[in-house]
């Protein structure tokens, strides 16, 4: 957990630990720096909200993670992702296989992220045969298809974890279509086929977006409570404050593929620091009828990035040193647990 | 009372659902069943509800998308009902989509897609057009420069300020705006509000703001309804029915916002859960759509649906109001 | 305020230039640019860079010379008329590409018009005129070739004529499938709300979203249209003598196989080489557009 007086957390407890990543594209038009140095930790059975708007790096971020960047046009220039002590960027392909069990994903939109042609049943139970086997070729998975006793028992699972994801009907459901469900159905569906995977971490991509209001209240309730009882460590991505307040321990905040503010989510939105974040907390509009105007200005062109720090062209506080340098990623010292900004304003050595 | 600009009485719109080969008609859906409302000019009015509500329909049964199949929309003092495909008025409606991305022609340069309305409507000539399609870019916050390229070299934004540009290019006096922020990012969603605003008293537009996001819909608009199967179950001034939700569907919608500051969450009403999804619009409930889902319900719910009655300021279509207050005779009131 | 048409002079030119970055980047589809682009240069050029024109162009006959194998002399021999094989291939050219590209061009104004009604008007008249459409369809061109050759007689005029009429109803369907599934996009939705009428929703909404897929189609398209024009020269109801087409050649060729090789092997790898060009810049133009086919 958090230690106080080094002022970082410990590595004991660390899960995951994403050091200076930094990820460029090349296009047509040149090199784009996408991420920059970003740095993410993350505890066992913590929940790490990680909030940034479209183009802000967070899915490319994310992807490095579980190993789907694809290289070309990406390339991950700097940086070390730790997961347990090992550096996934380091290993072999091969190597980097036998690791991806310990991740799960839970894609933003449910409409479109299960296979229309096979029925819920089948791709649960294949989920589960594939558990922890990264060299499941095609002829060991027919082998397996038609060992009785394993796809049964597969089935067992994956009923009762649909059960945990409050699907009533079971029996039905396995042998259902995706297109035959609701959105809120097959959100619910993907939540398990993450949970089958019995992962050490689940990345959820915009968890709830596209369902109407009162169904995405029920699937975050839901996934807030999975993670706490199985002790999964959670990466959420989203662009919404709101939801991340309700689910998230810590709340990364992050801009033109920087992590400007993280900080414990109520001390994120009691004590905003970073200007981008409280203009972003401003732009949301409030049911008490309080919005704000929005940040002025777009985000930087990754071809160009601005020097120095990565907002401060749309920065009302900026001073002359934010077009010099970036600001690191420091802890505020005033305060008793963690809450670090990258902003001059709150450094001393200004 | 100023004369309404748009005046919505009971209007309904039916879909048939078709069947096998020969496409025999085997039921119908009724999107919109029996929608009331007003709108003065210049004023805002936000249609909120999930989906299946039938929102969007009635949004487009203004627009001239849809021919209603009941009922009657009276613009301006004219009974249009059965006109709302002709041209002229379609220059003093206007509509503004929910995707930027796919509401403009991908294969057409911004400037072609701003002349349209303005040839269609015979609006200037040559060198005037090209002037106004200039002057109302930079309106909406673009720079000249912007007309000369497609759509798909425009970040969100920039593709829904060039929508609203389309839409207000020609001086109408409403626009329907069907969920335009939903696509965008949040601070990017306050800059379009904004604009929005900013549009609404230089022009005198009156806006009918289409929403499922009830925070935004409370910074927009002067009054709201809430829908839900195709019924208005509440409708009033916006103030009043946040400040004192009535409708059980309202306060459920109300209570499981996400908040982003404790001063937000002590405003919420209790927290009221929903059980179950939105019922089928083709199987509608018998009795009160909503009460299969209602907490609340008891036992007329579901046997008799109820009218819309008038109760200290909102419209509710509620058994547990039905008793005391008086049926729809009485004006909505400004 | 500069004139339209210079302003955009400068988008223009940096889309053209973007768009050559990333069809260079496939190698493969340069191959088949290569290729076509050298046909095309031959088929222009035929009369100069041939040694012997008169050998494609009129009756002459050389009996002295005839099935010689290539040689300096004649790079792709000569045959049973002693005539130049490789001055024949290269008019070939003209006569199989032009004429397929020209059926191709007839095919689109034809099927395209088409298509595009049906698909927006819909209904009874979308059902009549796709029914009229899977007719033509239905017959293999070849038999259609044949039928139509035994009532006028045989000239390419009337192969490339048969070939069109069975061509044309693939684009009308191509088209009015893209056009079906363009009608429910907002922007046309955007252009009813503004009150823009259905001729002018068709023209400038839809069809210049229907034109990528449509050249891409054209483009594989021109290299089967080559086969079929050149089978049915060689079943002699295409091009008869001496216009060189590579159908004709073969066909002749076919009592001198397999001593006199080279009679058939050129014309036959020409035709090859046109289908392999046109199939690999078709792939390119399809991943350059992005579309699904």
């Amino acid at each position: 957990m958090f230690n106080y007086e080094e002022g970082h957390m410990t590595t004991a407890n660390t899960l995951l630990k994403v050091e200076e990543l930094s990820i460029g594209f090349e296009t047509f038009e040149g090199r784009a720096n996408v991420v920059a140095d970003a740095s993410i930790e993350v505890a066992r059975g913590e929940a790490v909200g990680l909030v940034g708007e479209s183009g802000c790096g967070k899915t490319i971020t994310a992807k490095a993670i579980l190993g789907t960047l694809p290289q070309p046009p990406a390339k991950i220039s700097s940086g070390r992702i730790l997961l347990a002590g090992t550096d996934l960027l380091a290993l072999t392909p091969q190597e980097r296989r036998e690791f991806a069990r310990h991740f799960s994903f839970i894609p933003q939109d449910p409409m479109s992220s299960l296979n229309p042609v096979f029925t819920v049943g089948d791709q649960l139970v294949n989920v589960v045969l594939w558990r922890g086997k990264p060299d499941f070729g095609l002829g060991r998975y027919i082998v397996s298809r038609r060992q009785r006793a394993e796809v049964n028992q597969a089935i067992l699972e994956s009923k009762e974890m649909l059960r945990k994801v409050n699907i009533p009907d079971t029996e039905r459901i396995l042998s259902n279509y995706p297109n035959q469900l609701s959105g809120g159905m097959r959100q619910r569906v993907l939540i398990a086929m993450a949970l089958l995977g019995e992962p050490s971490m689940i990345i959820a991509d915009e968890p709830g977006t596209g369902l109407d209001v009162s169904i995405q209240d029920q699937i975050l309730d839901l996934i807030k409570s999975r993670v706490s009882e199985e002790d999964i460590s959670v990466i959420f991505i989203t662009h919404d404050l709101g939801v991340a307040r309700r689910i998230c321990d810590r709340i990364y905040v992050m801009y033109a593929g920087t992590v400007v503010e993280v900080a414990e989510t109520r001390f994120l939105f009691s004590s905003t620091k970073h200007p981008y974040t409280t203009g972003l907390l401003q732009s949301v509009p409030k049911v008490t009828g309080k919005m704000g105007k929005g940040i002025p200005g777009n985000i930087p062109d990754y071809y160009h990035p601005p020097r120095g720090c990565r907002f401060h062209p749309r920065c009302p506080h900026r001073m002359d040193v934010c077009d010099k340098q970036r600001p690191p990623l420091q802890q505020l010292p005033e305060e008793k647990c963690e809450h670090k900004v990258s902003c001059f304003l709150y450094q001393e050595s200004v | 009372m100023a004369q309404d600009l748009l005046e919505v009485k009971g209007l309904t719109k039916c879909f048939p659902v078709y069947s096998g080969i020969i496409r025999r008609k085997v039921g119908e859906v009724r999107a919109v069943d029996g929608a009331n409302f007003t709108l003065e000019r210049g004023r805002s009015f936000g249609l909120v509800g999930e989906s299946g509500s039938g929102k969007t329909t009635l949004g487009k049964m203004i627009a001239g998308t849809y021919m209603p199949t009941g009922g009657s929309i009276v613009f301006d003092g004219v009974d249009v009902t059965n006109a709302i495909y002709n041209r002229a008025l379609k220059r003093r409606i206007q509509m503004v989509f929910q995707d930027p991305a796919s509401a403009l022609n991908p294969r057409r340069r911004i400037r072609d897609t701003l002349l349209d309305p303005l040839k269609i409507h015979n609006v200037g000539s040559g060198q005037a057009r090209e002037k106004l399609v200039i002057e109302t870019l930079e309106r909406v916050g673009l720079s000249q420069e912007f007309q000369y390229r497609y759509p798909h070299e425009l970040s969100g934004g920039q593709k829904q300020r060039v929508a609203i540009a389309r839409a207000v290019i020609t001086h109408p006096d409403l626009v329907i705006l069907d969920e335009p922020t939903s696509a965008l990012d949040v601070s990017v969603q306050a800059n379009i509000m904004e604009l929005l605003k900013e549009l609404q008293s230089e022009f005198d537009l009156a806006y009918v703001f289409i929403t499922h996001n009830l925070s935004l819909v409370r910074n927009v608009s002067d009054k709201i309804a809430v829908m839900y199967l195709g019924r208005i179950m509440e409708y009033g001034q916006t103030d009043a029915i946040f400040m004192n939700p009535k409708h059980p569907y309202s306060v459920a919608l109300l209570s499981v916002i996400p908040t982003v500051s404790d001063e937000e969450e002590k405003f919420l009403p209790e927290l009221m859960k929903l059980s179950g999804e939105i019922a089928s619009p083709v199987n509608l409930p018998k009795g009160c759509r909503f009460h299969t889902r209602c907490p609340k319900r008891f036992d007329p719910c579901d046997k008799i649906e109820p009218e819309p009655t008038w109760h200290d300021g909102h419209e509710l279509r509620c058994h547990l109001y039905a008793a005391d207050s008086l049926p729809r005779a009485a004006p909505i009131g400004n | 305020m500069k004139r339209p048409k210079l302003a955009i002079a400068p988008y223009r030119r940096y889309e053209l230039r973007k768009g050559l970055y990333r069809f260079r980047k496939n190698t493969l589809s340069m191959v088949g640019l290569v290729i076509i682009v050298g046909m095309v240069l031959m088929a222009v050029l035929a009369p100069w860079i041939t040694p012997y024109p008169g050998d494609a162009t009129s009756f002459a006959t050389h009996f002295p010379i005839a099935f010689q194998p290539p040689s300096w002399a004649h790079w792709f021999g000569t045959d049973d008329a002693g005539r130049d094989m490789f001055t024949r291939v290269v008019f070939g050219t003209q006569v199989d590409l032009i004429v397929a590209a020209g059926v191709q061009a007839v095919v689109i104004a034809i099927g395209l018009p088409i298509g595009l009604i049906s698909g927006y008007v819909g209904g009874r008249l979308r059902d009549i005129i796709l029914a009229i459409s899977r007719v033509f369809i239905t017959i293999p061109p070849l038999i259609l070739a044949l039928v139509a050759v035994t009532a006028f007689k045989p000239d390419l005029a009337v192969a490339a004529l048969v070939v069109t009429l069975a061509w044309w109803p693939w684009y009308t369907e191509l088209v009015d499938g893209i056009v079906v599934s363009l009608k429910q996009e907002q922007f046309v939705e955007a252009s009813r709300t503004l009150g823009k009428p259905s001729f002018r929703i068709i023209l400038e909404d839809i069809m210049p979203n229907t034109l990528p897929t449509m050249i891409v189609k054209a483009t594989l398209d021109i290299g089967f249209v080559v086969i079929l024009l050149s089978t049915l020269s060689f079943l002699g109801v295409g091009a008869q003598e001496p216009t060189p087409s590579w159908g004709t050649m073969i066909s002749r060729s076919r009592l001198y196989l397999p001593g006199s090789w080279w009679i058939s092997a050129f014309p036959g790898l020409f035709i090859f080489l046109a289908v392999l060009g046109f199939s690999l810049l078709g792939d390119g133009l399809r991943d350059l557009f992005d579309v699904q086919l």
